[in-house]
């Protein structure tokens, strides 16, 4: 993957999202205030406004430009924690020209750190970690060179991830007060977090 | 939804309470200035801290207005930034205060433990780190007894505070080691309990918060945004409510007999003056003869959270450092004379 392949990757993924507000609505209703469809459209919106404002000349800055653009949504934690990832996307990638199987394991590894570092979540807590967490493991462990075909593999465990979330108890979060009452129900965040992943692994590759 | 409260606008509610707060202040003209298109106040240039010292920020929610003061002066903080109401600030925002006030020197973020400030300023400690500017530092402190046990203190809510040194410290060019040990300790050092009694409106929305309190009840242990704790007793007769929330304060905290400590009585709003005066005389009369304290300083006040009924009650024990520090003067040569 070249800059032009991170940014037509990152603005599906964020397309994906913003496509799907009144599903990832709707997935929330129950367990939460049922409004995650509308703060990940509104935070993707802005990744995509910041990029495009900014027009960064590296991948390093495109994805500091998506984490300043997320840095600006205030309220919920969601926006605060996916800013953080694609800091931490950035760092894993600044510098670099090209991607490779590698590079991207290395590079969702690291916002997956930042993810839990700033939410706290492990896998398992019923987050967006259990889709993120499964993706990246994919991705280190992928035995191709083929960034597209490892990319969709990781992706199907991303999916795999989110599914299992309907079996989790919540740890974190305003859902942890359900507890077992929020059996039977995917959590928002890890589908959201899907979306993102599905949409950027189907277009890494023109 | 009709909101009976003094406002012009929803959306620009919070910039014209700022904007009317620094007309009242007298001094809020002269030492600081608000960044355009921003709710964040930085000193002017002229009132500076002087490079190499330590600079200190903070940011909060909006809605908790207390009476007009200038907290962005020569002695005070270097900068502030507001959220929207009982809103943390963006983690942007808090960026963008910092990019103006850095001069190289370190910086200390004060934030109060809750989710959203504690949220946005690690993250803002590291846009702050991926744009080189790697000497910011976090003093998160809370202290609320109700929210978590005495084993899991550093997970304790910020509310109200007792003790504070950190200012004096900074214009008197203590190393920034030094200010978040004193900090920490003083965070350590004091305890805080609130009691709601009557319910408010929120500004915006326009729902109670507390509105479900039947009449006759007041609550346990509230956070400073009403945050419910779900503990319910009858209304109590003044020196009865003063005992309880004593005792809940110095069995958190004893404080031997003989010592001094600071006392603070923050109604959230909505108390009347009838109520602290005479709630005060309770607390320093149990306080004096039943726990055998000296009250060496106190503050009572009444701001904090609309016009809600109730308070955040605080006790500080400083020790001899924590003492010099709070009877410590600003260095006068820091800043040009008026």
């Amino acid at each position: 993957m070249v800059l032009e392949d991170l940014r037509r990757a990152v603005f599906a993924g964020a397309d994906m999202i913003i496509e799907r507000e009144t599903e990832l609505c709707s997935l929330d209703a129950f367990v939460g205030d049922g409004d995650h469809g509308v703060t990940v459209r509104k935070g993707y919106q802005k990744v995509k406004a910041a990029i495009e404002e900014d027009d960064p000349k590296t991948m390093g800055d495109l994805m500091m430009s998506a984490g300043m653009g997320l840095a600006d949504t205030a309220g919920g934690a969601i926006g605060p924690i996916l800013a953080s990832m694609f800091l931490g996307f950035a760092s894993a990638i600044m510098g670099k020209d090209e991607l490779g199987v590698k590079d991207l394991a290395d590079m969702f590894a690291a916002g997956l750190k930042r993810v839990q570092d700033l939410g706290g979540a492990q896998p398992g807590d019923c987050t967006m970690v259990d889709t993120l967490y499964p993706f990246v493991e994919s991705l280190k462990n992928a035995e191709t060179d083929d960034v597209k075909e490892a990319l969709e593999a990781a992706a199907e465990k991303g999916f795999e991830g989110s599914e299992a979330t309907r079996d989790m108890i919540p740890k974190l979060g305003r859902a942890r007060n359900l507890a077992e009452r929020a059996i039977g129900y995917i959590d928002a965040g890890s589908r959201s977090m899907y979306y993102f992943l599905k949409g950027f692994a189907d277009n890494a590759v023109a | 939804m009709f909101i009976k409260k003094l406002y012009n606008d929803l959306d620009t509610l919070v910039d014209e309470a700022m904007a009317g707060s620094r007309l009242i202040a007298d001094d809020a003209e002269k030492y600081s200035r608000v960044l355009p298109n921003s709710r964040i106040t930085v000193r002017r240039d002229k009132y500076k801290k002087p490079k190499g010292l330590v600079k200190l920020v903070g940011g909060g929610g909006a809605g908790h207005e207390g009476p007009p003061g200038t907290f962005i002066r020569p002695g005070g903080f270097d900068g502030m930034t507001t959220g929207d109401v009982f809103a943390a600030p963006s983690a942007r925002q808090l960026f963008r205060m910092i990019q103006e006030i850095d001069d190289g020197s370190p910086i200390i973020m004060n934030v109060a433990r809750h989710a959203g400030d504690v949220l946005n300023s690690t993250l803002c400690k590291q846009l702050c780190e991926a744009n080189g500017i790697d000497h910011v530092y976090l003093s998160i402190g809370g202290n609320d007894v109700a929210s978590a046990p005495k084993e899991r203190m550093n997970e304790r809510r910020g509310s109200g505070g007792a003790l504070s040194c950190s200012t004096v410290m900074a214009e008197c060019g203590e190393s920034v080691e030094e200010i978040l040990r004193l900090a920490e300790k003083c965070n350590l050092r004091q305890r805080s309990y609130g009691v709601g009694i009557r319910p408010a409106i929120h500004p915006i929305s326009g729902l109670p918060i507390m509105g479900d309190m039947p009449e006759d009840e007041i609550e346990m242990g509230i956070g400073v945004h009403g945050e419910s704790s779900g503990k319910r007793i009858k209304l109590p007769r003044s020196r009865e409510l003063a005992q309880i929330v004593l005792n809940i304060l110095l069995e958190d905290m004893p404080v031997p007999s003989g010592e001094e400590i600071v006392f603070s009585l923050g109604g959230l709003g909505g108390m009347t003056w009838t109520e602290l005066d005479i709630f005060y005389k309770d607390c320093y009369e149990i306080l004096t003869y039943d726990y055998g304290l000296k009250i060496w300083r106190h503050r009572v006040g009444n701001a904090g959270t609309q016009e809600l009924g109730g308070f955040t009650m605080s006790i500080g024990w400083p020790d001899d450092e924590i003492k010099k520090w709070m009877t410590t003067r600003i260095p006068i040569d820091n800043y040009p004379k008026d």
